[in-house]
């Protein structure tokens, strides 16, 4: 019994140790400028993959800590992640960071139903993005309807496009499906910029912030006695979805829908000889992605206020498909350090900017040729 | 016993080419149906025929009494058809375990939004499931349940094929084909699968079997009826010794056995 007791305190106190050498890790690196911090700290990132990569004993040791002591560990991680922006509180833009990062979480996650999890390239994220993010704008800034009933709107209309957009599966497949969601996405743009009711161009301004209880998203917020930047509103709305999405992937993945998109991602012929009724299963990812992405265009939207077609262009559909190779197909995980590493990259080497293309095409190869399964690769369903 | 499969004048076309010409063949419960013909005789493509992967040109393929022409292929797993191919064709990044478990998805009833909740069904449903798969496992191989949990890309070709056997098998099906079972096995390991094919019959003493083999031992000691193709053609019907003693058998197989 006290060998037990102190089994326990021990796990917990590495499990302590882990989180929080990943949090002071998050903010010293938002914090890095210049060229040469930012390569140590890549330097120093790789080194941590590496050695957890290597050493599966450390890998299993870890995930048996973590899902012996899940309720602390989650616990502390929710702690960590709502105390981050306190210790940001004097650089707004390091939150500001810190939510677009989030939003690219969301994206990614969402794209993981089907680049990982079924195999199916969606090149036309930023089309469902900019619908979700077009419909909450001009739903709340002509109807005036609440935020927090436009976000379920931007993703049903959303859903519907993704639909639309499935229904070639049941005769396309593989890269004459990617050509078709390439065309689709540059369809939605071209729409976005033409129609007269979207504002052209111009796009759409004057979106309002949420607000919960009269307190708008845009005001100063005050917690523990500390002033906060009207970022961390964002922040935590932001993370609280990040927290839904990762919840509702993890339970995809571990369930007959997950397993069923990953028999069809491994041998559609074998599936469909085993009962899988594969267009259903696809148009059905199809429809989860772009929900998921309509709901995070709208938080997008309000966010920032005022879109315009530019939001919503083919290089955002690469960036995200680029997070979940990277990240690692079909592990949650893997996506969201996917997502959260690419996004803050390209902040860090902004004066590269022009070269953010190029950089995340070299990535895209690299992963296929020298890791196609990605940094975290999935990892096998156990039943008890 | 009672009949399973009837096919009637079964053809298909690919452009020129007749690759099922009028194939009459039949089936009952309880029986395993040797198909042996040349490489190129059509045997590959009747199977496909039969579970739906290419519409036939013309003819019926009548299942329990039902014409199943036209139906998808995964339509076909529920009416209780289940093969296994060629080179196989498993999950290869899934676990062992999780390859068995897909076999049964027509026979699971959870749906995409119980996931979403964590619905109490669904993960009953799922762990039934791995159960179900893990004494399936069991029966056919000590060594499958040891390796449940590793990649089917990981394992031996032997294992391959009996574990592509047990998916089949997975979703009960009431005809199975088998594909070319043992090539590229050694004999002792085509002892081993003669073996497992035995077992299937004592676990379901009323399931029809249809195998296309190129081992005329395979054939010889497990096929109750043989039927011979050639050219999309049927040649010869028989038990093994009869069709052993047809000239037009021996010269379609010239050089590849001596019967």
């Amino acid at each position: 019994m006290n060998m037990q007791k102190h089994h326990q305190t021990k796990a917990m106190a590495i499990l302590f140790l882990v989180e929080i050498f990943i949090l002071v890790g998050i903010i010293l690196f938002l914090k890095t400028e210049g060229i040469t911090g930012t390569i140590l700290f890549i330097i120093g990132i790789g080194g941590c993959w590496y050695i957890f990569d290597r050493f599966e004993n450390l890998q299993n040791y870890l995930t048996s800590l973590f899902q012996g002591e899940r309720r602390f560990a989650i616990i502390l991680g929710l702690i960590l992640l709502i105390s981050l922006p306190f210790f940001l509180r004097s650089n707004p833009y390091l939150i500001h960071l810190c939510m677009i990062s989030g939003i690219y979480v969301m994206l990614a996650t969402g794209l993981n139903y089907q680049l990982g999890s079924t195999n199916i390239v969606n090149l036309a994220t930023a089309a469902s993005y900019g619908v979700g993010a077009y419909t909450s704008a001009l739903l709340s800034v002509h109807l005036g309807i609440s935020f927090w009933l436009v976000i379920f709107a931007a993703g049903a209309v959303a859903a519907f496009m993704g639909f639309l957009l499935g229904l070639p599966t049941t005769k396309t497949k593989d890269y004459y499906l990617t050509l078709v969601t390439i065309a689709f996405g540059l369809i939605v743009y071209i729409l976005l910029n033409n129609l007269s009711w979207t504002g052209g161009p111009n796009g759409i301004g004057d979106i309002p912030p949420p607000s919960i209880l009269g307190f708008s998203f845009r005001d100063e917020i005050v917690l523990f006695g500390l002033r906060l930047p009207f970022q961390a509103n964002y922040y935590y709305m932001v993370l609280s979805f990040v927290l839904i999405y990762t919840l509702i992937s993890q339970r995809f993945s571990f369930s007959r829908t997950g397993l069923t998109w990953n028999a069809i991602r491994e041998d559609e012929i074998a599936a469909k000889c085993s009962g899988i009724h594969v267009s259903r299963y696809k148009i059905l990812s199809f429809c989860i992605n772009c929900f998921l992405d309509g709901v995070t265009g709208a938080v997008y939207a309000h966010y920032v206020c005022f879109i315009s077609p530019e939001n919503f262009q083919f290089m955002l559909s690469v960036m995200v498909v680029t997070m979940v190779i990277l990240g690692g197909m079909d592990n949650t995980f893997g996506v969201i350090f996917g997502a959260i590493l690419l996004t803050l990259l390209p902040e860090k080497f902004r004066i590269f900017a022009e070269f953010r293309l190029l950089f995340f095409g070299i990535i895209i190869i690299a992963t296929l040729v020298f890791r196609p399964q990605g940094l975290f690769p999935q990892k096998l369903r156990k039943y008890t | 016993m009672a009949m399973l499969l009837k096919t009637q004048a079964l053809t298909i076309r690919f452009g020129g080419l007749v690759a099922i010409d009028n194939l009459d063949i039949h089936t009952r419960r309880g029986e395993v149906l040797g198909l042996i013909g040349p490489n190129g005789s059509g045997k590959t493509t009747f199977l496909n025929l039969i579970t739906g992967i290419y519409p036939p040109t013309k003819g019926n393929i009548l299942f329990q009494g039902e014409n199943i022409v036209g139906i998808p292929p995964f339509q076909i797993v529920r009416k209780g058809i289940a093969r296994t191919f060629q080179n196989n064709r498993l999950f290869s990044n899934l676990s062992v375990l999780d390859n068995v478990i897909i076999g049964m998805h027509h026979r699971q009833r959870s749906q995409w939004y119980h996931a979403i909740f964590n619905n109490r069904f669904a993960r009953k449903e799922l762990r039934d499931a791995a159960e179900q798969a893990m004494e399936l496992l069991e029966y056919f191989s000590r060594e499958l349940v040891e390796d449940r949990y590793k990649k089917a890309i990981e394992l031996p070709q032997a294992h391959r094929r009996k574990l592509e056997i047990c998916r089949a098998l997975a979703a009960d099906p009431q005809l199975l084909l088998l594909d070319e079972p043992a090539a590229g096995m050694d004999p002792e390991e085509t002892l081993q699968l003669m073996d497992d094919i035995f077992k299937i019959l004592e676990r379901k003493p009323d399931i029809g079997i249809i195998i296309i083999e190129h081992d005329m031992l395979v054939i010889q000691k497990i096929a109750d009826r043989v039927v011979v193709i050639n050219y999309g053609q049927k040649i010869a019907e028989g038990s093994y010794t009869d069709i052993c003693e047809i000239p037009e058998v021996l010269e379609a197989y010239l050089g590849e056995t001596e019967c």
